[in-house]
């Protein structure tokens, strides 16, 4: 299978964000035969969601089936590829969102979607999630696709290898203080579950204004392809980009021979709560975003008027 | 407050191997100590897993408990073969509190291929210098033992290991990743022999904190509980996300993880 993988940079204007897309398609497409193009989270650009990007509402989100996606079915009909947009804010159409990562194939068809299944911030509040985790089966055997927040949860990959899955999507965004370890970490869930996996990031900062704080959000790309074997190709952090990587399935390797050895009636404790976990995080957000929660950050942050990631 | 890692190479005979290890402990660890963690087969020759023969073991044994007692540290002992009735090889590691006492034991079987298996328990013992969790062997490198450990609390995983797989680059990395998947340090042990790549390491979420490679000798790094805990409290600014893996679990949609899969 040869992917392309789109690093996309943050705009401040969706137009110019959904432009951007259609011509990396176009660009590595027409350069030679890909199987699948595969965007990152939020191809669109920022959420409406975001902090300090409430003008966005009604722009970065569509409704699925709409205008937006249809012109990314007749780009892969067009252009006789796969293309999966790794997730795009899907208005409901009752006052609720999802974050859908959504496969279209080469007639131009969605063959498949995800919807996250792990709310990451304010999606805790405006989202609907999905209630399973499933594999697809494509043209290149089984796939899994674990949207961004997802992939952070371990079961995630587990279970999708688990169900067949040779080749796992995740659509996300480098955060940038978190750059060395992600790139670790997708590494090793490779290794450990023997499955290739294929992350698409954006790059850029996302600023707005939450009250009277300033907040930047650094997204730091390093899209790439690893392998259990290791990282097959990397993009860098600051620039958008595509790579462009012939993946096999991976030979059985030490993740298979670990599968083997798993005692799954031993592993009912991962059905139960961590045990710290003794707060409501969704009602702490929810509060927050009415003006009128506690505000339980840590204590360095509370009282700054700069927040957000920075690389 | 001190994690020691010991990385020996496989001598001869298990007397030369346990001579060497239990020496170089003896110099270098100090009184800081909070952990010291032996590998997986922490005595053996390198080629068959043959049971350690008793005056050996009691031997071993006898001094991992002095080296508790006199530097008020934690030892996980490495793991020895032992015969259980039956005739039936078991590797056994043991975590002795800082009176010489067993405060936690693992047990795995020895497999015909001489490899080690895995198993049902993966304790968790609350210490003063946090909350501990025992992995002996393969249990480390399943996604699922780690993140039981992990989900009942454990701060810092105390690992007898080896480095014993097809595709060592990746293993050897797999153990920061394990530790940031799971937002927790690990104190891994491995040895040297031709099978076994050393790999032994102290990782925190953020990236490795001290690593043999393959060399010989014993490791240390610096060891604070409050980071781990510190990394594990939800910051709803998102300024920091490794607690999120934990927080945000949704039990419901892990049920195939407990089901026998073909």
């Amino acid at each position: 299978m040869r992917v392309a993988v789109v690093q996309t940079q943050w705009v401040d204007d969706p137009e110019d964000g959904l432009r951007n897309a259609y011509q990396a398609i176009e660009d590595v497409c027409g350069a030679g035969d890909i199987d699948l193009v595969c965007f990152p989270e939020f191809l669109l650009g920022p959420p409406w969601y975001m902090p300090g990007q409430d003008g966005l509402k009604g722009r970065t989100d569509t409704p699925i089936p709409g205008p937006i996606v249809d012109g990314f079915q007749s780009l892969a009909r067009k252009l006789n590829t796969h293309i999966l947009l790794g997730s795009l804010v899907e208005d409901l159409q009752d006052g609720m969102y999802r974050n859908t990562s959504l496969l279209i194939g080469r007639q131009g068809v969605i063959t498949g979607r995800a919807v996250k299944a792990h709310p990451f911030g304010n999606e805790m509040v405006v989202c609907r999630q999905t209630d399973a985790l499933g594999v697809l089966s494509t043209e290149f055997g089984q796939i899994g696709i674990a949207v961004c927040s997802d992939f952070w949860i371990p079961e995630v990959v587990r279970l999708l290898a688990l169900a067949g899955a040779r080749t796992v999507f995740v659509p996300g965004g480098t955060l940038g203080q978190n750059q060395p370890l992600m790139v670790n970490a997708l590494r090793t869930a490779a290794y450990l579950n023997d499955v290739n996996i294929v992350y698409a990031s954006s790059v850029g900062v996302v600023r707005g204004k939450r009250g009277d704080r300033l907040v930047e959000i650094h997204f730091a790309g390093t899209s790439l392809v690893a392998s259990p074997e290791g990282v097959l190709a990397q993009a860098g952090s600051d620039e958008p980009e595509t790579l462009v990587v012939d993946i096999d399935e991976p030979a059985d390797g030490d993740g298979r021979r670990w599968q083997q050895l798993r005692r799954p009636d031993a592993y009912q404790a991962l059905l139960t709560p961590y045990a710290g976990a003794d707060r409501d995080l969704a009602a702490e957000l929810r509060a927050s975003l009415t003006g009128g929660g506690p505000d339980r950050g840590r204590p360095p942050a509370a009282t700054s008027t700069h927040e957000g990631t920075r690389s | 407050m001190t994690i020691f890692v010991a990385q020996h190479a496989r001598r001869a005979t298990p007397e030369a191997t346990a001579s060497a290890v239990l020496d170089d402990l003896d110099s270098r660890v100090s009184d800081e100590a909070s952990f010291v963690v032996l590998p997986e087969n922490a005595f053996t020759t390198g080629g068959d897993v043959r049971a350690l023969p008793r005056p050996l073991r009691e031997q071993c044994l006898d001094r991992l408990t002095a080296l508790a007692r006199t530097r008020g540290t934690y030892v996980l002992t490495g793991s020895w073969a032992e015969t259980r009735p039956g005739g039936g090889l078991t590797q056994v590691t043991r975590l002795l509190d800082p009176s010489g006492s067993e405060c936690a034991r693992v047990e795995r079987p020895v497999l015909p291929d001489g490899t080690t298996g895995t198993g049902d328990d993966f304790p968790v013992v609350e210490t003063p210098f946090g909350h501990v969790g025992v992995l002996l062997g393969p249990d480390f490198w399943l996604v699922e033992p780690p993140r039981i450990a992990c989900l009942a609390g454990a701060e810092l995983l105390l690992v007898a290991g080896s480095l014993d797989g097809r595709q060592q680059a990746s293993q050897r990395a797999a153990v920061w990743g394990i530790a940031t998947l799971n937002t927790v340090a690990v104190a891994f042990a491995g040895s040297l022999s031709e099978r076994c790549g050393g790999g032994s390491a102290v990782a925190a979420p953020e990236g490795f904190v001290a690593e043999a490679g393959t060399d010989e000798g014993v490791i240390e790094a610096p060891w604070d509980v409050e980071r781990i805990r510190h990394l594990r409290e939800p910051d709803l600014r998102f300024q920091q996300t490794l607690w999120f893996g934990l927080w945000a679990r949704r039990t419901e949609l892990y049920t195939d993880l407990t089901a026998q899969v073909s």
